[in-house]
């Protein structure tokens, strides 16, 4: 469970990223938000790996607030969450396998064990044959799909995705969706932040519409689908 | 889904995670530039090299000292009004001493032979016409003797009213021992000196690779790994080029000292000294390692904390 509660999120006196936003998401939920650029989407994000702290406002996940953290509780909550960059972030002089595997290695798994259970996400996301492949020896929608296998594999009750597809065509951005998911039917909640609006109508699911820091939507499945 | 195995233990996080950082530190140098870590280790070592060097030399100079100390004789010479039977008894009394090792009495002509042999004294005993010398005991004193114990019997006998005159060179053990305390304070201030030069380099190096790896290293931050994880890699490459700096720094010192080994000899035969100059024992290496290990680590740890990664700048 992910509640927002009125939060503001400010950079200096003049510059309002997030302005009282509210909102309820439940475990197992999948949302999209969605708005023009600096609307506010990637703030969300941020603000929930705790990259950035409120300036206002409370901000509690499985019913903690999480501005009251110490800091040796953060990585404990960070262990929580899978994220996915739209630049995908993956390391160069690691292997495929090596970056999914980076995540469960950081939890004390052995390499041996990392390495399974990285194989069997990679495989989970359709390009187990690339393993050995350096990152840059991928296409962007490959990359992104190692990114997603990053996120999932250490079994995260929650998924933050920041632009998961911006670089790609419709019909990746399609696949990667559902690998998005067959995530969430296992019970992962999973937020993603996008502007490709015609993604975000075909999934059919709950939207926050963002407009410069302000909710200004939230449309449900079940209610008349969110239409541009 | 992946079939979760059971969660690893606290210790299994802490030792995987403990092995994973001291291959990475061993190995995060000499990747990306090995020539530039080559370079940056003769630099740490040469740090250690000086100080080091100025520790051992004094280690050997407090040998040095010692024997110089227990070298010297004192030359007690003796009133002219004394008679020989009392002479006798001095003497005799004089080789009672514990610290004594041997005494004996020179004759006028032993004490004029001894003048005449001195370069500078020979030319004034040519402008005296008569040689009134008086007779002279030449004292050689014990050398586990201490310096205290020396100067108690020298001031005993300065008093003694059969004895005209003590010579004993107290001066030359003052300026000895002044020379050595200006040496351990040279080691001292050049360890200290060297030793935040090391942390200014390593601080350097270490700072460089943080810069290098700062987007791996939120990333890491990122997916859950805790500051001590983060930074653990980087402490184990200060370790690294401590043990590395420590190794070269001792066999520059070996090098050195082999080097000068046969001059110093030479220089000290002059003097009637037969010491050799010797290097560190096993211990003493020992220790120049935990010291090198010590400083790195520190210096790595302090720049580290500077470097904390600021959450508000990704």
């Amino acid at each position: 469970m992910i509640n927002f509660k009125r939060v503001s999120k400010s950079y200096g006196k003049d510059s309002k990223a997030l302005r009282d936003v509210s909102f309820h998401v439940d475990d197992g939920e999948m949302l999209f938000l969605t708005g023009h650029s600096g609307a506010g989407k990637t703030t969300i994000l941020k603000l929930l790996m705790l990259m950035q702290n409120v300036s206002y406002g409370q901000i509690e996940v499985q019913g903690q607030d999480i501005s009251t953290l110490k800091s040796k509780n953060i990585s404990k909550y960070r262990r929580k969450i899978g994220m996915i960059y739209q630049d995908h972030r993956l390391l160069e002089n690691k292997t495929v396998l090596q970056n999914i595997a980076l995540s469960l290695q950081i939890r004390g798994f052995s390499d041996a064990m990392s390495l399974k259970k990285a194989k069997a996400a990679l495989t989970q996301v359709g390009i187990g044959e690339k393993a050995q492949f350096y990152p840059q020896e991928l296409s962007s929608g490959q990359q992104q799909r190692v990114g997603i296998a990053r996120a999932f594999v250490s079994k995260p009750d929650i998924i933050l995705a920041d632009e998961p597809t911006g670089n790609l065509d419709p019909d990746l951005s399609m696949e990667l969706m559902q690998i998005f998911e067959n995530l969430n039917k296992m019970g992962i909640t999973i937020i993603i932040a996008s502007h490709d609006l015609f993604l975000i109508k075909r999934m059919q699911k709950r939207v926050l519409v963002l407009k410069n820091g302000e909710l200004e939507d939230d449309f449900r499945p079940q209610q008349n689908m969110y239409t541009p | 889904m992946i079939q979760e195995n059971t969660k690893p233990s606290s210790f299994h996080v802490y030792f995987r995670g403990h092995r994973r950082a001291i291959s990475e530190g061993f190995l995060m140098p000499w990747k990306k530039n090995p020539f530039k870590t080559l370079m940056t280790v003769l630099t740490l070592s040469i740090c250690f090299y000086v100080p080091l060097f100025l520790w051992t030399l004094w280690l050997n100079y407090d040998e040095l000292k010692n024997s110089w100390q227990n070298q010297g004789t004192i030359a007690l010479f003796v009133d002219n009004n004394l008679d020989l039977k009392e002479t006798g008894i001095l003497l005799h009394k004089l080789k009672q001493t514990s610290i004594v090792e041997s005494a004996t009495l020179l004759t006028e002509n032993q004490i004029a032979k001894q003048l005449e042999a001195d370069e500078q004294l020979s030319q004034f005993m040519e402008l005296i016409s008569s040689h009134d010398l008086p007779q002279q005991i030449s004292v050689k004193i014990r050398e586990e003797s201490h310096i205290d114990e020396i100067q108690a019997f020298v001031s005993e006998y300065e008093i003694n009213p059969q004895i005209e005159y003590v010579s004993y060179d107290a001066q030359w053990i003052n300026q000895l021992k002044a020379l050595t305390n200006t040496l351990l304070q040279m080691a001292r201030v050049s360890a200290i000196l060297f030793i935040l030069i090391i942390m200014v380099i390593l601080g350097n190096t270490i700072a460089n690779e943080v810069t290098d790896h700062k987007s791996e290293l939120r990333l890491l931050e990122l997916m859950g790994a805790t500051w001590a994880q983060v930074r653990r890699s980087f402490l184990y490459m200060g370790i690294f080029l401590g043990i590395y700096a420590g190794l070269l720094a001792v066999v520059f010192l070996s090098v050195g000292f082999w080097w000068l080994q046969d001059t110093f000899t030479e220089l000290l035969k002059n003097f009637g000294i037969d010491i050799t100059l010797h290097g560190l024992n096993f211990q003493q290496i020992g220790m120049v390692f935990i010291i090198s290990v010590m400083v790195t680590w520190l210096a790595a740890r302090l720049t580290l904390t500077s470097h904390a990664l600021n959450q508000e700048n990704d």
